[in-house]
């Protein structure tokens, strides 16, 4: 137990910004991965960069360790408070700062909501690109600390290719500004260290996001195979052919079942998979590649195929897509997800491997994928008021991670390392990089005060519990791919 | 391994990690070069031992399906680009220096993307892996092979300009995408700077999905290039003419065009005397600033700006360096001198760093992280 009093802090705020009340403890006890609980000591919700900074400065002198939030929909534990811990809340913060139509950039807040940032540079024909399915939610805060993705980061890239520079306060109080206002910089690239960095290294308070002009035209495919096997070779057959689709998504046969049930989405009956293709640009363009694609299409073993005509059906042939996760809670009472990559031609070996895995746990695995690149996202059920079940989902799990490193892939292409996957990272990276990046750490934070128990393996994790959908999700808010 | 002669700085060819390693071991002051493209960053006191990866080069695995390729950190960009160009793949992000023989180690460690990088980033948006020794020898191993990977930190973003101060690079893997089967590049000539950079914010903010937009200063022409299939550069091209108002646009012929593109891209833009390119981070604000000061001194500087005005190429004598010093620091901007005249070894001729570069406390911590026993020299050393 810190014998710290947050009275100290309190004092360097104006008044109502510290909370210690059991309400405001058990608000903040979980995030988007709800197996973890954790009361936070406090938290504190502050309204100016300059309160961000003294309480950094409040806690590098008093050695009290913090947790910086957006949203909290972290899948991974990320933004779970650590014991006698505060969490610095920074939904307050949310104002756009600046929006330059003309070098295409926005500086903004970290609290500011990932949406947000497209639907004002909207009027200027941009956008942000980097679209997690949380995206109505989360915050650029947390999009940076987890380098967050979506559907298009073949193409785009994840948030890190979207970040040009940023203002941060490190764990150690100093205030620095990485990058600057243009996308090339000199010098080590700071900005690209800092993102996906977890929390680990401070808090970053203002962010300046390169914005794209938005695609012109989307031509949307959906096709239907009846085998798993069958869809990832057009996966392949597609890139071979030269095309850079915006997405390409994979959803397999007990995910569309579930999607049907939820939004009868009216996927080709059968299928054992469906495969989404979304090819994006001006109409020219798209006019040309979309009959390559037809092509190389009829060269698959498809049985049917859908081209969306209009957005109507476009959005119908996402909205399947995007409501797979929830859909698929909603078959059983809990389930866990992981986000492994594994390289794009062993996709068709890596869930067959899984398939066996569920099999061998007495468990069901869902699988709905961004196949474009590689990135899994299996979805295991199972009923944790049945003994055994949990640990036996957590073993599947585990399984799944070492499948990825085995392949030469990775154990999490977009919701980070966190709490959940953190014994996995030494089994990804040597001794000698785990050492450096502990090093690199220190250099940041050398009390290791900034989201401690994070990302490295070691410190005294809470137990777990359960694992179901993220109360909003529950509540319709917000979906997941 | 051999001793130098008293005066002249070592020179070792590692052809391995263990030969890295063992300079590492018996050198107090150790600094990576590639093939000499980029002689300003390199310079550093007679007492360095330079390691050069000119023997420590190939490429280890490329999987035209995976969008991925890992190559020895001495491999020449050309050498990639052929090997690329056989599966119609390339690096979107035209790195510099191609024909002067720049290796794909010095490429990443200099931060230097060329006019492709507007359309899907630069040199940091590509490298995904990377294999490096620390000051203190260890080799370590970042980022990873596929094309997504979130885990652990971005050590591979993190070496992006690092200049071989913070690590010796030995290998390294990279995104690479489907190369269009053609170019067609468009001129536009403004009647002066602030009328190009409204040009280069409107054509950048169109539908178009431009490969490249850049801007040749002196003759305050825009060039715009476009990539794809014939039918699709002739159709958008068509609109290209259309949409541009009260401004002249060309179609350049295909030979000409890359002649110049190619030109641009060894950095040999300006006349011979202005021995020394800058590469200058800007936005449309600072470009028209810089251009303007440019337009005042047209004997001893030229700009040739990339990336919708992103980024600067000033190209000027190396007896001016410390005018231009003092120029960018009043327009609070910094430099970073990429080609110069080649002196000594063991000697200097043109600072490589100009203007308002600031430093800070957690930068010298990650340097030490990097390099605890100070092994790499500084950039100014
Ligand atoms: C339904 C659902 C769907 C999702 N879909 C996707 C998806 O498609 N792709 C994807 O990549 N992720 C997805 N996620 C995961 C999650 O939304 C992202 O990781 C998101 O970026 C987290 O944002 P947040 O604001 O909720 O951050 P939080 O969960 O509050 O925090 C996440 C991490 O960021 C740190 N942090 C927050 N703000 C700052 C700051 N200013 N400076 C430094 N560190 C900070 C926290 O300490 C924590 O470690 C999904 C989650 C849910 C619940
Ligand atoms: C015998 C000899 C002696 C020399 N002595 C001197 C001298 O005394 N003073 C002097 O100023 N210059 C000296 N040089 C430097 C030399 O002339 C060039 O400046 C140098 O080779 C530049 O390399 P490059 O242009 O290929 O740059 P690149 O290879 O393109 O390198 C550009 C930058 O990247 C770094 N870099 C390159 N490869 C790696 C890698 N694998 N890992 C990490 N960083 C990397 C370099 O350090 C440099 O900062 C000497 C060179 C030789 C061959």
């Amino acid at each position: 137990m810190t014998s710290v009093d947050l009275e100290g802090l309190a004092r360097r705020l104006p008044a109502g910004r510290v909370h210690e009340d059991p309400a405001w403890q058990a608000v903040f006890e979980s995030d988007g991965l709800t197996a973890f609980r954790q009361h936070p000591r406090g938290v504190v919700i502050p309204q100016s960069q300059q309160e961000v900074i003294d309480i950094v400065r409040w806690c590098h002198e008093v050695g009290m360790p913090f947790v910086a939030r957006g949203s909290g929909t972290s899948l991974s534990g990320g933004s779970l408070p650590v014991a006698d811990g505060i969490v610095i809340s920074l939904n307050r913060m949310r104002r756009i700062l600046q929006m330059d139509p003309d070098n295409r950039t926005a500086v903004v807040e970290p609290g500011v909501v990932n949406l947000e940032v497209s639907r004002q540079a909207a009027a200027h024909g941009l956008y942000f690109a980097p679209d997690p399915s949380s995206q109505k939610i989360c915050t650029i805060g947390g999009n940076i600390a987890f380098n967050s993705g979506g559907a298009h980061c073949l193409k785009y890239g994840m948030t890190s290719n979207h970040v040009l520079g940023m203002k941060v306060v490190t764990a150690s109080g100093e205030l620095v500004t990485l990058g600057g206002p243009s996308v090339e910089s000199v010098g080590p690239d700071y900005t690209g260290l800092f993102v996906g960095s977890e929390g680990l290294f401070g808090i970053a308070l203002e962010i300046t996001l390169r914005l794209l002009p938005k695609p012109e035209c989307f031509h949307t495919v959906l096709v239907g195979y009846r085998s798993l096997r069958a869809a990832g070779e057009a996966v392949s057959a597609v890139i071979d052919s030269g095309l850079l689709p915006g997405a390409m998504e994979i959803m397999e046969a007990l995910a569309i079942q579930a999607a049907e049930a939820a939004v009868d989405c009216g996927y080709p009956e059968g299928a054992a998979a469906v495969l989404i293709v979304e090819l994006e640009g001006p109409a020219e363009r798209i006019e040309s590649e979309r009959r390559q694609l037809e092509a190389v299409i009829e060269q698959t073993d498809a049985f049917a195929s859908v081209v969306a005509a209009d957005e109507v059906q476009r959005a119908a042939i996402w909205a399947g897509r995007k409501s797979a996760f929830s859909a698929v809670g909603k078959l059983s009472p809990d389930f866990l997800v992981q986000d492994g990559v594994v390289p794009r031609k062993r996709l068709g070996e890596a869930l067959e491997r899984i398939e066996a895995f569920g099999k061998e746990s007495g468990l069901r695995v869902a699988n709905v994928f961004h196949a474009g690149d590689g990135n899994l996202h299996p979805l295991i059920l199972f009923d944790d008021s049945k003994p055994g079940e949990l640990e036996r989902a957590e073993a599947l799990a585990g399984r799944i991670l070492r499948l990825c490193i085995e392949m030469g892939g990775s154990i999490t292409g977009e919701h980070g390392v966190g709490m959940e996957k953190r014994a996995y990272l030494p089994e990804m990276y040597d001794e000698p990089t785990m050492g450096l990046m502990h090093r690199l750490r220190a250099a940041f934070d050398p009390k290791q005060i900034s989201n401690p128990g994070k990302m490295f393996p070691g410190a005294e994790a809470p137990a777990l519990q359960s694992h179901g959908l993220h109360p909003l999700e529950k509540a319709g808010v917000i979906f997941r791919e | 391994m051999s001793d130098p002669p008293a005066s002249a700085p070592t020179l070792i060819h590692a052809a391995s990690v263990e030969d890295f390693r063992q300079a590492l071991r018996e050198h107090e002051s150790v600094l990576t070069i590639g093939n000499r493209t980029k002689w300003p960053l390199s310079q550093a006191s007679p007492a360095t031992c330079f390691v050069s990866t000119r023997d420590l080069s190939g490429i280890v695995q490329y999987e035209p399906s995976e969008f991925t390729f890992t190559a020895r950190a001495g491999t020449t960009v050309a050498e990639i680009s052929d090997a690329l160009a056989a599966k119609d793949q390339y690096l979107p992000f035209d790195p510099p220096l191609s024909r002067a023989g720049a290796t794909l180690g010095g490429t990443l460690a200099a931060g230097l993307s060329g006019p492709g990088r507007h359309r899907y980033g630069g040199v940091r948006d590509f490298v995904l892996g990377v294999e490096f020794l620390t000051g203190d020898g260890q080799l370590i191993h970042g980022g990873g092979k596929v094309v997504k990977n979130a885990a652990g930190f971005d050590l591979p973003k993190f070496l992006v300009g690092s200049c071989g101060r913070l690590a010796a690079i030995t290998e390294l893997t990279f995104k690479v995408f489907p190369r269009p089967v053609a170019w067609q590049t468009f001129q536009i000539d403004c009647p002066d700077h602030v009328a190009a950079a409204e040009t280069i914010a409107l054509v950048a903010r169109q539908r178009w999905e431009l490969d490249a937009i850049d801007y040749r200063a002196n003759q305050k022409s825009v060039w715009l290039r476009l990539g794809g299939e014939e039918d699709v550069l002739q159709r958008i091209g068509d609109d290209i003419l259309r949409s541009i108002p009260n401004q002249e646009v060309q179609r350049i012929d295909r030979m000409q065009a890359a002649e110049q593109w190619q030109t641009l891209g060894e950095l040999r833009f300006a006349a011979a005397e202005l021995d020394c390119v800058a590469k200058i981070p800007l936005t449309l604000e600072s470009m028209k600033r810089l251009a303007t000061w440019c337009d005042e001194r047209p004997w001893m500087t030229q700009l040739h700006t990339s990336g919708a005005g992103s980024v600067g190429w000033l190209a000027f004598g190396s007896q001016q360096a410390s005018e231009i010093d003092d120029a960018l620091r009043a327009m609070e901007l910094v430099g970073l001198v990429v080609i110069g005249p080649e002196g000594q070894p063991g000697g200097r001729t043109v600072p490589c760093r100009l203007g308002q570069w600031t430093t800070s406390k957690v930068e010298a911590a990650l340097k030490h992280a990097m390099d605890p026993v100070g092994r790499f020299p500084g950039m100014g050393e």
